[in-house]
C-alpha cells in the first residue's frame, strides 16, 4: 500500500493518490505511518529525481500537488490522533506583490515548496502590503514569500518589510524576496533575509534559513 | 516532419536531362583500361588515347534502375542499423582530417591512431551519432596500410556503422579479410553490411582509376558505395549553384553507371560534398550558407532518383570551437537535414574538415539536438489542439500541473538542451556552464575515463594483427 501511494505521487496522480489514502485509513492503517512511509517518501524522491534532471518541472511539481491532496485527508487525523508526530518544514505565506499580477514563477516557487515538506499558504497575486500583514498576523509563518516580476513593482516588497518593522512583526519572520529583476544586491538593500534566483534555490535557501 | 526543397521540378529534371547530355557527349575521364573495356563492351564510346568515356542516356538509366533504392546499413552493435531509403535519417561524424586539438594541451598536431581509437570510443558513447567515419587518419602509421590498420582498431571501440575509404585494389583482399574475420564468414559481411566506402570523384569529371578499381572489387562483395564528388563552387564547378549541382549529379550518375554496369544491384549512396570557393582568401569554405544549400540540392536529386543520399553539413571554417563554429556549423547542417538527406556528415569536425576537436563532438550533439527539434516541426490536428483545457484553466491560472504537460514532455514536445545554458545570470555566473567548451571537454574525458565495452573478443583481435602484419609485408615497400 505505502509503495502504492509512493508511486502515485510520483506518477503525478493526484486523485490516484487521495483513492488510495482513504482506502489506507479505512483499512485502519495509523495515518502517521501513511504519510512516513508513503506521501514523504514518493515527494522526497520525485525531489531528487528533479535534482540528478531525470524529472521535469511539471513532473516535480504534480508529485506536489499530490502530496498536498493527499495532507488534506491526513492533517484531521493527524490532528484528531493529537499524535503530534509529524511536522512540516515551516510555514511559508507567499504572493505576489501589489500592482502586479505575475503567477507562474510564485506558483513554481510555491509547488516546489510543498513538494519539499513545507506548508504553503499562497495569497495569489496583486496582493497589498495589508492584506500580507493580515495574513502574517493569522497564521504565524516562519517564511514569508515576496515575488515581484516589474521594476515597478519591487519597491512593494520594501514596503510589505518596513510594515512588519513598524508592526514589530518584523522579528518573528524570515523575508524572501524573488522575481526576474530581483537581485542579491536589492534583497540586502531593502533588509530581506534572502533572495533566490530560481525555485530550486528558493528551497534550499527557506531550508537553510530555517536551520 | 518539416521539409523543404530548394529546387523546384524543373529545375530537377533540368539537371537530370543535362547531365544525361554531359555524359553522352563531353564524358568522363578514367585512366582505367579494366574500366574502359568494360564499359566499351556495354556499349559506351570509349577513347584510350584520352582515357575518355561517353555514356549514353540509355545505359545511365538502365544503371540508375538497377541501383537499389533502399538498403540497410549494419553494425557490430545490432542495436545501430541504417534504415535508408526510408525516410530516416542518421548523423555521421565527419572525416577526414589529419590534425587534432589535443585533449589535453589544446595544441594542434597531427592526428594518430590514439585519435581515431579515441574518437570511435566517443563517437560510440554519443547516442546521436548513428555512424563512424574516421574523423582523422592516423598518421603515425604507413600510409599503404593505414586504411586498413584503422578499420582493425575502429571495430574494437565502435559498435556503430563505419564508413571508410580505400585508395587502391590490393587493399581489398585484406579489407575482406578483416571484416570476414570480425563477422565469421562473407556471408554476414554482404549480408550484415558493416562497412561502406567513400569514393570520390576528381572534379570537375575525372576521377581516380585505383579508388574505382578498388570500389569496383567492394562491389562484388556488396559494400555500399558513397560517390561522393565535392564540387567548389567558382573554381572546380560553375560559380552558379545550380551548374555546381549538375556537375555533383554528373559525377555520381557516371561512377554509379561504372559500377552498376560491373555489379548489376550493388548498394550506392548518392553523395554530396559540394561548398564554393572563398573569393578573398581562395580557400574551400565549407561553413558557407551556400554549403547548406548545395548540400540540399543534391539530397532532392538523389531523392528524384530515389536513391539514399548522403550529405555533407555542420560544417565549419573555424578554427576552433566558438561563435563562428556554432554559427557555421547550424546553417549548414540546418539545410540539407530539413530537406531529408539519409545521412548527415559533419559532427566534429573544425577548420574546413581538417582539425578534430574532441569537445566539439558534444557541442555538435546539441547543435544537432536543435536541428532534429526544428525539422520535427509542430505536431498538428484535432489531439494537439488543447482548447478545452484553456477553456478549463481560464484567465490567470496556469498549465504546469496538467496531465497533459507531464505527458507531452516526456513525447518531445519540447527539446530539452542537454549542454548550453538558461540558467539565471547569478547562477550561471558560478557554475561549469559558464564555459561550455570546458563543460564539453571534460564530458569527452569522462567518456574516455569510462569506457567499458569492447567489441572484439581478444582471440579475434590477434587474428586481425596477424592478417595485417601479412598486409604490411605485401603492400609497404
Amino acid at each position: 500500500m505505502f509503495e502504492k501511494i509512493k508511486q502515485a505521487i510520483l506518477e503525478g496522480e493526484a486523485d490516484i493518490t487521495v483513492d488510495l489514502v482513504k482506502k489506507a485509513l479505512a483499512e485502519g492503517i495509523d495515518p502517521l505511518e501513511i504519510l512516513n512511509k508513503g506521501c514523504i517518501p514518493g515527494v522526497e524522491r520525485a525531489g531528487e529525481l528533479f535534482e540528478a534532471e531525470e524529472f521535469f518541472l511539471p513532473e516535480l511539481i504534480t508529485a506536489g500537488e499530490a502530496t498536498k491532496a493527499a495532507m488534506e485527508i491526513l492533517m484531521p487525523e493527524l490532528q484528531n490522533k493529537k499524535t503530534g508526530g509529524w511536522q512540516s518544514l515551516g510555514k511559508v505565506v507567499i504572493g505576489t506583490v501589489e500592482g502586479d499580477m505575475h503567477d507562474i514563477g510564485k506558483s513554481i516557487v510555491a509547488s516546489m515548496l510543498t513538494a519539499a515538506g513545507f506548508e504553503v499558504v499562497d495569497l495569489g497575486v496583486d496582493v497589498s502590503c495589508q492584506r500580507f500583514i493580515e495574513e502574517i498576523k493569522k497564521q504565524s509563518p516562519a517564511i514569508v514569500g515576496l515575488s515581484a516580476l516589474l521594476t515597478s513593482t519591487m519597491s512593494k516588497q520594501q514596503e510589505v518589510i518596513k510594515a512588519l518593522e513598524s508592526e514589530g512583526l518584523r522579528g518573528q519572520v524570515k523575508v524572501l524576496v524573488g522575481g526576474a529583476p530581483v537581485t542579491g544586491a536589492w534583497a540586502e538593500k531593502i533588509g530581506a533575509d534572502g533572495y533566490a534566483e530560481d525555485a530550486v534555490a528558493a528551497v534550499k535557501l527557506a531550508k537553510k534559513i530555517l536551520n | 516532419m518539416i521539409s523543404f526543397k530548394v529546387l523546384t521540378e524543373e529545375d530537377l529534371a533540368l539537371i537530370h536531362e543535362k547531365s544525361l547530355e554531359i555524359l553522352e557527349h563531353t564524358g568522363i575521364v578514367v585512366k582505367s583500361r579494366l574500366i574502359l573495356e568494360r564499359m566499351g563492351d556495354a556499349g559506351c564510346k570509349v577513347d584510350y588515347d584520352a582515357w575518355s568515356l561517353k555514356i549514353p542516356a540509355d545505359i545511365v538509366t538502365k544503371a540508375l534502375n538497377s541501383s537499389p533504392k533502399s538498403f540497410t546499413l549494419g553494425g557490430l552493435n545490432p542495436d545501430y542499423h541504417l534504415s535508408l531509403g526510408t525516410g530516416h535519417s542518421y548523423l555521421t561524424t565527419d572525416g577526414q582530417g589529419c590534425f587534432v586539438a589535443d585533449l589535453e594541451s589544446g595544441q594542434r598536431r597531427e592526428s594518430t591512431m590514439q585519435d581515431v581509437a579515441d574518437s570511435a570510443i566517443i563517437a560510440d558513447a554519443l547516442d546521436y551519432i548513428d555512424m563512424y567515419w574516421p574523423l582523422v587518419c592516423a598518421a603515425d602509421v604507413a600510409p599503404e596500410v593505414r586504411t586498413l590498420r584503422e578499420l582493425a582498431t575502429i571495430y574494437r571501440y565502435t559498435g556503430k556503422h563505419v564508413q571508410s575509404d580505400v585508395f587502391t585494389p590490393a587493399e581489398v583482399p585484406y579489407f575482406m579479410q578483416l571484416l570476414e574475420t570480425i563477422l565469421g564468414d562473407r556471408r554476414q559481411v554482404m549480408e550484415k553490411k558493416i562497412f561502406s566506402v567513400v569514393c570520390c570523384s576528381v572534379t570537375p569529371l575525372k576521377y581516380e582509376e585505383k579508388m574505382m578499381e578498388a570500389c569496383i572489387e567492394l562491389a562484388q562483395y556488396a559494400v555500399p558505395i558513397n560517390i561522393l564528388p565535392m564540387p567548389i563552387a567558382g573554381a572546380t564547378a560553375p560559380a552558379s549553384l545550380l551548374s555546381t549541382v549538375l556537375l555533383n549529379n554528373v559525377e555520381v550518375l557516371g561512377a554509379l553507371t561504372i559500377f552498376q554496369v560491373f555489379s548489376p544491384g550493388a548498394p550506392i549512396i548518392y553523395g554530396s560534398s559540394s561548398s564554393i570557393l572563398d573569393m578573398k582568401t581562395g580557400l574551400f569554405a565549407v561553413g558557407a550558407p551556400e554549403e547548406g544549400l548545395l548540400n540540399a540540392a543534391c539530397a532532392e536529386m538523389a531523392r528524384y532518383y530515389g536513391l539514399p543520399a548522403f550529405a555533407s553539413g555542420l560544417a565549419s571554417d573555424a578554427k576552433e570551437p566558438g561563435i563562428q563554429a556554432a554559427l557555421e556549423k547550424m546553417a549548414s547542417g540546418i539545410t540539407p537535414w530539413l530537406a531529408g538527406a539519409d545521412i548527415l556528415g559533419g559532427a566534429g569536425m573544425m577548420e574546413t574538415c581538417q582539425c578534430l576537436y574532441f569537445e566539439q563532438l558534444v557541442i555538435d550533439e546539441e547543435i544537432f539536438g536543435f536541428i532534429k527539434r526544428i525539422r520535427e516541426g509542430i505536431r498538428g490536428g484535432g489531439d494537439y489542439i488543447f482548447s478545452d483545457l484553456i477553456k478549463e484553466v481560464g484567465a490567470g491560472g496556469h498549465f504546469l500541473s496538467q496531465k497533459s504537460t507531464r505527458r507531452l514532455l516526456r513525447q518531445g514536445e519540447h527539446y530539452i538542451p542537454g549542454l548550453i545554458s538558461r540558467e539565471p545570470y547569478e547562477i550561471w555566473e558560478n557554475s561549469p556552464k559558464k564555459d561550455l567548451r570546458a563543460l564539453a571537454r571534460d564530458r569527452v574525458v569522462k567518456i574516455l575515463k569510462d569506457r567499458q565495452r569492447e567489441y572484439l573478443e581478444p582471440a579475434v583481435i590477434a587474428e586481425l594483427e596477424k592478417i595485417m602484419q601479412s598486409a604490411e609485408k605485401e603492400l609497404c615497400p
